[in-house]
């Protein structure tokens, strides 16, 4: 035996006792010959590695854009009020400095500015809370994605997270789907106001919709935040226990008589990539069941046998 | 009266003839349409009553399903035992009547039982079902389909709809259970979203639904003169259709249920499957009815496959035939036994001609063997007994007494014409045929009544062992005692038509060299009665200490051309992997040499009898000696490739041990431990101990837990003040799992001649435990919700079976000893148990199996065998009146059997019930020569007034010489080619009988001829005791 074996084989023995106690097993680890591996169908492979956005489905309703015109209205009224009312106080002030005006007259003029300053911020407040992102645009901007929504060159949506009430990192992208294809969506932010639903929402824009799809829509929708990376393992790979989910690995050092041992590998699922999982947990050069799990899950709970079987 | 009937008979020769001749042809016609069988009935009769629990787990099942049915059975009359599992979906109650009961009453109280179950079992759960009653052996046959031309789910509907009704219009089918394909359902498959945002629920979708599938009938249009049939067509007829329902109106226009869900037909989820040779198709399995003749049913089916085949092959179904047949057995059995009696049947004749040189005679002695046989077979047949291995037994055990019977009068009367010299032809034949047979009747009939005795034990044998061995003996008995009316009848008329001027012929030389050989023997032998007296002693004392040394087991093994693998794997694996690798299983086991099919069930069927769980199996291997390998070098193969598939557990059984073994005691190992305690934890602990204990015992074979360990579950635990923040019932949630990942059934279409479930699941679910919590939940103000949101989802482990022994919760300890002492493993088993295994409160054990039941049955026999004896010494003091004789013949009846020891021993030492059975026959016999000789003693004395001295003992020998030299010779002849094909199928209860008889005979002969005479000679003293 090489001293690097000597090496690895503490290793491989920790490794499997703490597998063991992972997969809440008692039995021991399962070992097959060659020919049993051939048998059963055991096949081994290395788990490639990926690098995949995080991705969250969500429910997304294409929002009317009248609302938008009449808030985004109603908010540059007010604005063009309130400069109205403070160039009306300007004037009588000046007025005033020149007992051209009275007194009653210049503080009606102020109160009326104040109070128009006062619908101006309440505009912006409902606008915001509306609106949520669609605030922080200046005019020029806003009008822009208001000209571009009548026309129907951009769409917004409301994207719902059912079940969630905050939400870490700002997704990066969206996809909606629409009669299964998947048209891509900026995220422009999170909408402040909680929906029927009564999840967060996003507030989403798409640009060149699809012809027909209109206000009160609802599609489903796919967040897609920063990439991350895993391994990437069939889904018939994996094992759920108590502990969660894992799969099996083969041991580096050969059991006598050449015959391979397996031990249960803990993983956490990080997504679901068709039928594949995104897994983190897994290092280069792990030898995983990729077909077969089964048969070793079966053996570790069948329990031992007699000395008379062997 | 035994004067009266032969003198009757001699007074009317040809009338006797007559009436013997129509009796032999009725029981011939009577052999012909006789019912043939495995075996007798020996199960009790029973019922399985299972119910549906969709969705719930064992322990809700349990709890909900089987609790309160068993509450229902309890003290149910004619009820023995009820036993039940417990396991996910599914209650299955197997009930045991009383043995002597009326079956089918039987089944009426328990169907009347559980007419009030609806009121006490869970919404959802089904109505109990109650299996047909069937034989023992409950198998029929297995056969297969396959196509490559259709998909799982259209091979399913052709064979429920077009081979199944067929198959059971069969007369003699209980019941045809398929495995395999797919049912066909309609699915309606809700898009939660859609459903959502349209501000509808689950509910909604299954009131439409209902409403479009129902179907209310037309009625009939009158005219005047005519009256037309009314016929209304439900709406949802076909998927388009039904997607057109409408379930709700907004703004005007109808949201229909195609807007908020995919309409199709698809294929049920599965909890069984089939696989034939090497690919997935259809299993189906059918049983006899109870009290059906298999042979007759077997053929009646199988020609009704045949006339359908070519009709399936047009539509891409292929028919695989018999992959499980026990009529081949039968066939077999019967035609090597058949075989075997009819060469058995040519020696005795030959022998026959050979030894009294004289074909009257020869004719006249066999002519009475099949007479009587025959007709024991025509009353069994009356009665309602099939001829199976067990009746066909009590004959070929008969044969001795029955061939002792036809030989005894016409040798008398031979000897008594040769005796006489030229005088004997002008005999008046009359007084020589009454004489001659007058002599020996009185001892023969003694003697038969003491054989009938020595098997009073056997046929007062309870259980299946009495289930077993009463149709044996009532075989027996009733052979025996026809043969004797023969011998009292036909016979003495048979002379008197063939032998009136009959000169009999020299006797035959290697007759006289026996007698000299015999005279000079017993001369010797006089001067050393100590001797002779320890001898006797000798091999008495030795087949008496040699016995119980010998293994013991209740049946033998049968050499069947079937072969049942039970295969498990651990509990929650998924039907696809168990498919997968049963797949791979059965390629291996089809590219073994002298394997012809194979053949897979997993799982259960709907109503099945086997209540299995998706990781049980069980392989149907036929295999095929006739190719050049051996059966136990095709099961070593067998065996072999299971061994490379270390990740299931398998039992390899012939068809008969499974069949037996399983009704023993519902458990087909062949020795149990029960371990009965309410708390499930504790009699798992106490279960493993025993088994640490049995695996240390020596052959103790296959060690299991036959309750399987536990199984994962993903347990959903709903939180109350999440679910109050949603505004969410737990029953809209509950109901919402169920509909994702069982389905829920909303209704049944009618279309043609077949009905269609139609059921209402989710979209979007996907095959992982990780995904369920996403699973969308909506409340009735319209908030969708995760399910992860309001319950909280964990992955546990959960019994995948509990098992009931009436009432009481039970764990199983099963071992299969590789020892052929069966017996002796169980009772070490036993000691280790006690000694080692402390059981702690409110737990007991119960011990079981085939090795239990074989103790049962010795101790039995045991006691009753002691209570015959009494009454054979009281027969024989009836028969002698002096007490000298009956301890002679006490003394030499245990030397007698020593032969029939060393046979066994030479061939296995393993007693099988059959041997022990060959040994009882051999019993009588002995008996039967001893009483026969010491009364010929008597006449010689009584009669003849002969001084009694050694002289008289040589003469008296001499002339008993004949009879019994050739009534040994004959039956040996009869018995020698079923011994000698010992382990051919058939052969393997009537091959050990005939065996240990074979070798006692031997023992049995020598004894008789010259042990006794020199011991008679000194101490009988037959004038003394008369006058």
């Amino acid at each position: 035996m090489t001293p690097l074996k000597y090496l690895l084989l503490p290793v491989c023995a920790a490794v499997a006792l703490s597998a063991a106690a992972v997969a809440g097993q008692d039995n021991p680890l399962p070992t097959l010959s060659a020919e049993q591996q051939r048998a059963v169908g055991i096949v081994i492979a290395a788990a490639p590695t990926a690098h995949l956005a995080r991705r969250i489905a969500a429910y997304g309703r294409v929002l009317d854009p009248s609302q938008l015109v009449a808030d985004a209205g109603g908010l540059e009224s007010s604005r063009a009020a309130a400069r109205a009312a403070a160039a009306e106080s300007a004037r009588l002030q000046g007025l005033y400095r020149g007992a051209n005006a009275s007194l009653k007259s210049l503080q009606v003029a102020e109160a009326r500015q104040a109070e128009a300053q006062a619908r101006v911020r309440q505009a912006q407040s409902a606008f915001l809370l509306r609106w949520g992102p669609l605030g922080h645009l200046g005019h020029a901007q806003r009008a822009g994605l208001i000209q571009q929504l009548a026309t129907g060159r951009e769409l917004l949506l409301r994207a719902d997270l059912p079940g969630r009430h905050s939400l870490g990192v700002l997704p990066k992208q969206a996809l909606v789907d629409v009669d299964g294809v998947r048209v891509p969506a900026r995220v422009l932010g999170p909408l402040p106001q909680v929906a029927r639903m009564q999840s967060v929402g996003l507030l989403l824009q798409m640009p060149n919709p699809p012809a027909g799809l209109g206000p009160g829509a609802q599609l489903p929708v796919m967040l897609e935040s920063a990439d991350r990376a895993g391994r990437l393992v069939p889904a018939g790979a994996l094992l759920y226990g108590q502990s969660g989910a894992y799969v099996y690995h083969a041991l580096a050092a050969d059991a006598k008589d050449g015959d391979t041992q397996f031990a249960p590998l803990p993983v956490s699922l990080l997504q679901q990539v068709g039928n594949a999982w995104l897994v983190a947990g897994l290092h280069a050069g792990d030898r995983i069941v990729v077909q077969g799990a089964g048969v070793l899950w079966s053996m570790q709970g069948l329990g031992s046998k007699s000395q008379d079987d062997d | 009266m035994l004067s009266a009937i032969v003198r009757a008979s001699l007074a009317h020769p040809r009338i006797v003839t007559a009436l013997s001749i129509l009796v032999a042809a009725l029981s011939f016609g009577a052999l012909l349409h006789a019912r043939f069988d495995v075996f007798p009935n020996f199960a009790p009769p029973h019922v399985t009553v299972q119910t549906e629990a969709p969705g719930l787990d064992a322990q809700q099942v349990e709890a909900l399903v089987t609790r309160p049915l068993e509450g229902l059975l309890a003290g149910t009359e004619g009820v023995k035992t009820v036993r039940s599992k417990s396991m996910q979906g599914l209650s299955a109650i197997y009930v045991v009547f009383k043995r002597r009961g009326n079956p089918y009453l039987q089944r009426q109280v328990v169907t009347e039982r559980l007419s009030g179950a609806a009121s006490i079992l869970p919404a959802d759960a089904g109505p109990p079902l109650l299996s047909p009653l069937s034989s023992s052996m409950q198998y029929l046959e297995h056969f297969g389909f396959t196509s490559d031309r259709l998909t799982p789910v259209q091979l399913r509907g052709v064979i429920r709809w077009q081979v199944e009704p067929q198959i059971l219009a069969v007369p003699g089918v209980a019941q045809a259970m398929l495995y395999g394909g797919a049912e066909r359902e309609r699915q309606v498959i809700v898009d939660p979203q859609k459903l959502a945002a349209d501000g509808l629920s689950l509910d909604d979708v299954f009131r439409a639904t209902r409403r479009a599938t129902r179907l209310i009938g037309g009625g009939y249009v009158q005219t005047a003169s005519q009256r037309i049939v009314l016929r209304a067509q439900a709406p949802g007829v076909t998927p388009q259709a039904l997607s057109q329902a409408v379930l709700a109106e907004r703004h005007g226009l109808p949201i229909r249920l195609g807007d908020v869900a995919t309409v199709r037909d698809g294929a049920a989820p599965r909890f069984g499957d089939g696989i034939i040779g090497d690919q997935p198709g259809i299993l189906v399995e059918t049983s006899t009815q109870y009290g059906a003749n298999t042979l007759t049913v077997t053929h009646a089916l199988e020609e009704r496959l045949n006339r359908i085949a070519p009709a399936l092959k047009k539509e891409g179904v292929i028919y695989h035939p018999a992959l499980l047949r026990p009529a081949t057995f039968i066939d077999s059995a019967l035609s090597k036994l058949r075989a075997s009696l009819l060469i058995g049947a040519v020696l005795v004749v030959l022998l026959l001609l050979a030894t009294l040189r004289d074909w009257r005679g020869a004719l006249i002695s066999f002519s009475s063997i099949p007479l009587s046989l025959l007709a024991a077979v025509w009353i069994l047949e009356m009665f309602g007994v099939s001829l199976n291995t067990m009746t066909i037994g009590g004959l070929v055990v008969a044969l001795g007494v029955v061939v002792d019977d036809a030989v005894i009068d016409v040798e008398n009367i031979t000897r008594r014409r040769r005796n006489a010299g030229a005088a004997g032809a002008e005999l008046d034949a009359r007084q020589l045929f009454v004489g001659a047979s007058l002599e020996v009747r009185q001892p023969v009939f003694y003697a038969t009544a003491a054989v009938a005795v020595a098997f009073l034990p056997i046929i007062m044998l309870t259980g299946i062992q009495g289930s077993f061995f009463r149709p044996l003996s009532m075989a027996f008995l009733l052979a025996v005692g026809i043969s004797l009316i023969v011998a009292m009848s036909a016979t003495p008329a048979l002379c008197a038509l063939l032998m009136r001027k009959h000169r009999p012929p020299e006797e035959a030389r290697f007759l006289l060299t026996c007698k000299r050989l015999q005279r000079r023997t017993v001369e010797r032998l006089y001067g050393h009665p100590r001797a002779v007296v320890g001898l006797l002693v000798a091999t008495g004392l030795a087949g008496a200490l040699l016995l119980p040394l010998f293994g013991q087991r209740l049946l033998p093994n049968f050499r069947e051309n079937y072969l049942i693998a039970h295969a498990s794997l651990r509990p929650g694996i998924s039907l696809r992997e168990t498919s997968r690798v049963g797949v791979q299983i059965s390629k291996r086991l089809l590219a073994i040499p002298g394997v012809k099919s194979v053949a897979e069930q997993i799982g259960r069927a709907v109503n099945g009898q086997d209540r299995d769980a998706p990781n049980k199996s069980e392989f149907d291997i036929q295999i095929d000696p006739t190719q050049g390998y051996t059966p136990s070098q095709i099961e070593a193969g067998i065996r072999k490739v299971f061994e490379d598939f270390p990740n299931q557990l398998t039992e390899v059984y012939s068809v008969l041990a499974e069949r037996i073994g399983e009704t023993l005691s519902g458990e087909t190992a062949s020795f149990f431990v029960s371990v009965f305690g309410n708390d499930l934890d504790t009699d798992d602990a106490v279960a493993a101990r025993i088994a640490a204990v049995l695996k240390k015992l020596p052959h103790a074979g296959e060690v299991r837990l036959q309750v399987p360990p536990r199984q994962p579950e993903l347990h959903v635990r709903l939180r109350p003040r999440r679910l109050a923040l949603y505004g969410l019932q737990p029953s809209d949630v509950l109901q919402t799992v169920n509909a994702a990942y069982q389905g829920t059934v909303v209704g049944q279409l009618a279309q043609s001649d077949r009905s269609i479930p139609v059921v209402v699941r989710i979209a979007g679910i996907r095959a992982s435990p990780r995904t369920i919590g996403s699973l969308p939940v909506r409340s009735s103000d319209g908030a969708v919700v995760p399910l992860s949101a309001v319950a909280k989802v964990e992955m546990e482990s959960g019994r995948s079976e509990i098992d009931h022994e009436d009432g009481l919760r039970r764990q199983v300890v099963t071992a299969n000893p590789t020892t052929s002492d069966q017996t002796g493993f169980a009772d070490a088993a036993r000691r280790a148990i006690a000694a080692q295994v402390k059981l702690p409160p409110g737990v007991y054990l119960r011990y079981g199996g085939a090795a239990e039941a074989q103790i049962a049955a010795a101790r039995q026999l045991y006691l009753h065998a002691a209570a015959a004896l009494v009454l054979i010494v009281l027969l024989m003091a009836l028969a002698f009146g002096r007490a000298r004789h009956v301890v002679l013949v006490l003394l030499v009846l245990p030397s007698t059997l020593i032969g029939g020891v060393a046979a066994a021993a030479m061939t296995g030492a393993t007693l099988t019930l059959g041997a022990m059975v060959g040994f009882v026959a051999l019993f009588g016999m002995a008996a039967r020569n001893t009483i026969l000789l010491v009364s010929h003693y008597d006449h010689l004395v009584q009669s003849e007034g002969k001084v009694w001295g050694l002289e008289t003992a040589l003469r008296g020998s001499e002339e008993r010489l004949t009879p019994v030299l050739l009534t040994a010779m004959m039956t040996a002849l009869a018995l020698l080619p079923v011994a000698v094909q010992l382990h051919q199928p058939g052969h393997e209860i009537e091959g050990p009988m005939a065996v240990v008889i074979l070798g006692g005979l031997v023992s049995s002969t020598m004894v008789s001829l010259l042990l006794v005479p020199p011991l008679a000679a000194r101490w009988l003293k037959p004038e003394a005791a008369r006058s």
